[in-house]
C-alpha cells in the first residue's frame, strides 16, 4: 500500500492528466471529436517544445524569457535572409505586398539555424559575461521583437504561396497532426538523452550542486551554454510548426509564450532552484495545460478566464509540489 | 598506483603561501607526509588548514611554493589532476548533488558505459554495491541522496574520493555531525586503509579524535605552521590547545559573577528536541542571568536559538515561559511574550539596509505607538530612536540615515534598540560581537550586562570563549545538539582552558 502511495505521489502529474482528460470528456460532447483532439494536439506541439527547451534550461537554475520573441525572429529572419542571398540568383522571394512564394527549405533551415545562434548568443552572455540569465534572456526578448520589426517592417510575412509550407501545421498522418507526432519525438530524444546518457548527470548536476559538477571536472559552462541552443531549437521548431499553421510569420506572433512555457515547466514540476525534474512530467503537463485551455473554449469561457485558471493551475502546482523545510 | 621504496616523501609542500583579497590565509607553510601514515591539521576557525588542503587537492593555486610528489615536482591546476596523481578529498561542504542518486553521484563524471553514449545502470549499481561492501557500510544505491541521512551523505563522499584508490585521502571535517559509534567506525576504516599503505590527512575540530588516530598532529595559526606532535612524544591536548590560540590560556578562574534573581525562572526547556538538529534539551534561564551556550560548528546552537524563537519548530519537548507552557510557533509569538532574538547574519536576517535608523529601530514597537486606527505619531517615532541613539551612543549623522551606512557594530546597537525600546524579558544573542571591534564590543557587552541587572534573561553564543567567560553566569558546552557539561561562574573550572579542554573531548 505504502509503495502505491509513494508511486502516486511521484506520478502525480500522470494522475492530474488523466483526471483533466475525464473532465474534459464529461464537460463537452465535443471534446472526444476527431477535430477537438487534433486541435488539441496541435496547440499542445506548439507550447510543448518550447516547454522542452524551456525544461531543460531551468534545469542548469537559469531562465529562458526570450523563447516567445524568437519564436517570432526565426521564420522573419530566415525568410528575409532566403530572400536576400536567392535575389543574387535572381529568384525573387517575396511577391506582392509581403507573399512568400519560393525558398522553402532555405526558409526551413536558416530558421533553426538562427534559433540555435541566437540561444547560443544567450548562453554566450550569460556565462561568459556572467550576466544573471533573466537579464541577458529579457534584454534578448527586446531585441528580438524590435528587430523582426525593422526585418518585416512590421508586416506580415505570408506563406501561404508557399504550398509545401503547410505541411507541418495541418497533415495528419493516420489522423494524428504531424506537428504532434514531432512534439512525442523531441520529448523522446529528449527523456532519452536526460535519462539514459551521459548528458543527463551532468545537466543535473550543473543546476543542483554547480560546485560539484566543477569538483568533479564537468565543464558546467558547456553545458550550461548547451541549453540555450536546446531552448533555441525548440523555439526555431515550434515557431516552424506555428506559422505553418497560420500560414504567416509577423512580428507579434507568439507574445506571451516565453511564460507559457515556463508555467508548463514549473506545472511539470521543475523549478528555478534547478537539479530536479522529469522531463516526462513536462510532456505532461503541456497536455495537461493545453487541454485544459481547450476546455475553457468548448465551455465558452472568454480569454481572460483562461488567463485565470492557467495562474491558478500554476500556484496549485505550487502546491502540489510543496517540500517540507 | 605503485609506491616506490624509497624514504621519499610521498607528499611534501615547501614553503607555501596564500592569499584572498584582504586576508593572508597562508604563509611560507611547510608539510609533508609518508606512506601509511595519519597526519591531522589543527588550527582554529581561519588558520589556513582548508586553504592548505585545498591546494593539495587542486582548488586553489598557492602564489609561492611548490609541491613534490615521490620527490617529483607536480602542479595540481584542477581536481582531476589531483585525483590523476592519487590524491582524493572529501571537501568540508557538500559535493552531493541532492536530486541525483546515490549510484549517479558516485559515478559523477566517470559512469559506466554501454557502446560509448548510453549509461551502464546495471554495471553502476553493482559497483556501487561492493565499493559500498568494502567501506563496509550499506548504503541502497537507488536512494536519492536527499534522502540520505548526513553520515550517509558524508559516507557515500567519502566512497567518492576513494573511487581510483588514492595514495592520499584528505578528509575535513568529516565527522562534524557523526557520533561516537560512527567515528570509530570510520577510524576503523581508516586503520585498515593505513595498513594497505594509504596515508590520511585528517582535519577536525576535536582533538580527542585526532591525537586517537594520528601518528602526528601539526598546528596551524594565522597562515602559519607553528608546531607539530608526534604520537611517539605522546599527545598533550593542553599544549595543542595552546598552539593553536597562541598564548598562554588562562588557568585563573574568573571573578564570580551573581544572577540577580536565582529564583524566578524565566524560561525552562524540558526535553526539546527538533529532529537531525538537537535532542532532548533541558535547560533553565533565571531573571537577572546571561547564559552562554559554547560549541564547535555543528553544535546546532544556532538551531537551538532559533527553535526558540520561533524561526524553527521543534518536534517535541515543552518550553515553559515564567512557569507557564507556551506555544511558539513564530518570532511574532516570542514577541508577544517578550523573547526578542539577534542572529548571527543580522545583514540577511536582522536589519533592513536601506531604511534609516528611525524606522529599524521602530519597527517591532509600531503596535505600542499607533492608535486604533492604525496611524502613527511620526515625531513620536523619531524621538524614539533619539533617545537610543543618545542613551547607547550609535554613531550616525541623522534618525534618517539608512542603516547601510552604519559600522557593523553600530548596526548591532540599532539592532539592540529595537529590542530595548518593545521591552523584552528574555533576548537571544547569536554571536553579539561578530565583525565588531573591539571598542564597539565593549559597549554592547555593558548594554548585555545591563539589561541582566535590570532583571532580563539573555541566552548568548559565541566562538569566542573569552567573551563568554566575561560576561556569563553559567555556559552551557554543547556538541552536535545536545548538552554535554554545564559550568557555573563560581566554580573553579570557569576558565578558558577547561572549557576549551571540554570542548575538544
Amino acid at each position: 500500500m505504502v509503495n502505491f502511495m509513494l508511486f502516486l505521489r511521484r506520478n502525480i502529474i500522470l494522475i492530474i492528466f488523466i483526471m483533466i482528460f475525464i473532465i474534459g470528456s464529461l464537460i463537452s460532447k465535443a471534446f472526444l471529436s476527431l477535430y477537438n483532439l487534433q486541435n488539441i494536439a496541435i496547440n499542445v506541439s506548439i507550447i510543448g517544445v518550447i516547454a522542452i527547451g524551456q525544461m531543460v534550461v531551468m534545469l542548469t537554475r537559469q531562465i529562458d524569457l526570450s523563447v516567445g520573441a524568437l519564436m517570432a525572429f526565426c521564420p522573419i529572419a530566415a525568410i528575409k535572409i532566403t530572400q536576400f542571398i536567392l535575389a543574387k540568383y535572381g529568384i525573387r522571394v517575396i511577391q506582392g505586398a509581403n507573399y512568400v512564394s519560393e525558398g522553402l527549405e532555405m526558409i526551413i533551415l536558416f530558421s533553426i539555424i538562427f534559433g540555435c545562434l541566437i540561444g547560443y548568443l544567450n548562453g554566450f552572455i550569460t556565462v561568459k559575461a556572467n550576466v544573471p540569465p533573466l537579464i541577458t534572456t529579457l534584454g534578448m526578448l527586446f531585441t528580438l521583437r524590435g528587430i523582426s520589426y525593422i526585418l518585416s517592417g512590421g508586416f506580415p510575412l505570408y506563406l501561404t504561396s508557399l504550398s509545401k509550407f503547410r505541411w507541418l501545421g495541418t497533415e495528419t498522418f493516420f489522423n494524428v497532426p504531424v506537428c504532434f507526432l514531432l512534439f512525442i519525438l523531441i520529448g523522446l530524444i529528449g527523456v532519452f538523452l536526460l535519462n539514459y546518457t551521459k548528458i543527463g548527470p551532468r545537466v543535473y548536476s550543473t543546476g543542483g550542486n554547480e560546485r560539484a559538477a566543477i569538483y568533479s571536472g564537468i565543464n558546467v559552462n558547456f553545458f550550461k551554454i548547451m541549453v540555450y541552443v536546446i531552448s533555441g531549437f525548440c523555439a526555431s521548431i515550434a515557431a516552424l510548426i506555428y506559422s505553418s499553421r497560420l500560414e504567416s510569420a509577423e512580428v507579434a506572433q507568439a507574445t506571451g509564450y516565453e511564460f507559457i512555457s515556463i508555467a508548463i515547466v514549473i506545472i511539470g514540476g521543475t523549478t528555478l532552484e534547478g537539479g530536479r525534474g522529469r522531463l516526462l512530467d513536462t510532456v505532461f503537463a503541456a497536455l495537461i495545460l493545453a487541454i485544459v485551455i481547450n476546455i475553457t473554449n468548448l465551455v465558452g469561457l472568454l480569454v481572460w478566464y483562461q488567463n485565470l485558471i492557467i495562474g491558478l493551475v500554476i500556484i496549485g502546482a505550487a502546491f502540489a509540489y510543496l517540500r517540507k523545510k | 598506483m605503485i609506491i616506490s621504496e624509497n624514504d621519499k616523501d610521498l607528499l611534501k609542500l615547501v614553503n607555501i603561501s596564500k592569499k584572498f583579497p584582504g586576508v593572508r590565509a597562508l604563509n611560507g607553510v611547510n608539510f609533508n607526509i609518508n606512506k601509511s601514515e595519519i597526519v591531522s591539521i589543527v588550527g582554529q576557525n581561519g588558520a589556513g588548514k582548508s586553504t592548505l588542503v585545498n591546494i593539495i587537492g587542486g582548488i586553489y593555486q598557492p602564489d609561492t611554493g611548490e609541491i613534490y610528489i615521490e620527490g617529483k615536482r607536480k602542479r595540481i591546476f584542477n581536481p582531476l589532476i589531483a585525483e590523476k596523481i592519487g590524491i582524493g578529498m572529501v571537501h568540508q561542504e557538500s559535493t552531493l548533488v541532492p536530486a541525483l542518486s546515490v549510484y549517479a553521484n558516485l559515478f559523477l563524471n566517470r559512469e559506466h558505459t554501454k557502446n560509448l553514449f548510453f549509461l551502464n545502470f546495471h554495471k553502476m549499481k553493482q559497483n556501487t554495491k561492493e565499493i559500498f561492501n568494502v567501506l563496509g557500510y550499506k548504503i541502497e544505491p537507488n536512494l536519492l541522496v536527499e534522502d540520505l541521512s548526513l553520515i550517509e551523505r558524508r559516507v557515500l563522499e567519502i566512497a567518492k574520493a576513494m573511487f581510483f584508490n588514492p595514495n592520499i585521502l584528505i578528509l575535513d571535517e568529516v565527522t562534524a555531525s557523526f557520533g561516537a559509534k560512527e567515528v570509530d567506525r570510520l577510524f576503523g576504516l581508516m586503520k585498515e586503509l593505513k595498513s594497505k599503505g594509504m596515508s590520511i590527512i585528517f582535519i577536525s575540530h576535536r582533538l580527542q579524535e585526532a591525537t586517537k588516530i594520528s601518528d602526528q598532529v601539526v598546528v596551524l595559526r594565522d597562515g602559519e605552521r607553528v608546531g607539530d606532535f608526534r604520537k611517539e612524544e605522546k599527545f598533550s591536548i593542553e599544549k595543542i590547545i595552546n598552539l593553536m590560540l597562541g598564548k598562554k590560556v588562562k588557568k585563573e578562574a574568573r571573578k564570580r559573577r551573581k544572577i540577580v534573581n536565582k529564583k524566578k525562572k524565566l524560561l525552562t526547556v524540558k526535553n526539546l528536541s527538533r529532529v537531525s538538529d538537537f535532542n532532548n534539551l533541558d535547560f533553565n534561564l533565571h531573571a537577572g542571568e546571561i547564559l552562554g551556550f559554547a560549541g564547535f560548528k555543528g553544535s546546532r546552537i544556532t538551531e537551538i536559538f532559533k527553535t526558540l524563537y520561533g524561526i524553527l519548530s521543534k518536534s517535541s519537548g515543552e518550553i515553559l515561559f515564567k512557569d507557564h507552557p507556551v506555544i511558539i510557533r513564530s518570532p511574532k509569538d516570542a514577541l508577544q511574550l517578550g523573547i526578542g532574538m539577534i542572529t548571527n547574519d543580522r545583514e540577511k536576517e536582522g536589519i533592513a539596509l536601506i531604511r534609516s535608523l528611525e524606522e529599524n529601530i521602530n519597527i517591532s514597537s509600531l503596535d505600542k505607538f499607533t492608535n486604533k486606527l492604525f496611524v502613527f505619531n511620526p515625531k513620536i517615532l523619531v524621538n524614539n530612536a533619539k533617545k537610543f541613539i543618545k542613551d547607547i551612543e550609535i554613531k550616525t549623522p541623522s534618525v534618517k540615515q539608512e542603516v547601510l551606512y552604519l559600522s557593523g557594530g553600530n548596526r548591532q546597537k540599532v539592532l539592540l534598540a529595537k529590542f530595548l525600546l518593545r521591552g523584552l524579558d528574555i533576548l537571544i544573542v547569536d554571536e553579539p560581537t561578530k565583525g565588531i571591534d573591539v571598542k564597539t564590543k565593549g559597549a554592547i557587552h555593558d548594554l548585555l550586562n545591563r539589561l541582566k541587572f535590570e532583571g532580563k534573561g539573555i541566552i548568548i553564543t559565541s566562538p569566542e570563549i573569552p567573551e563568554l567567560l566575561s560576561i556569563c553566569d553559567r555556559i552551557l558546552i554543547v556538541a552536535q545538539g545536545q548538552i554535554e557539561k554545564e559550568i557555573t561562574s563560581s566554580q573553579k573550572d570557569f576558565n578558558e582552558a577547561n572549557i576549551l579542554h571540554s570542548m575538544h573531548v
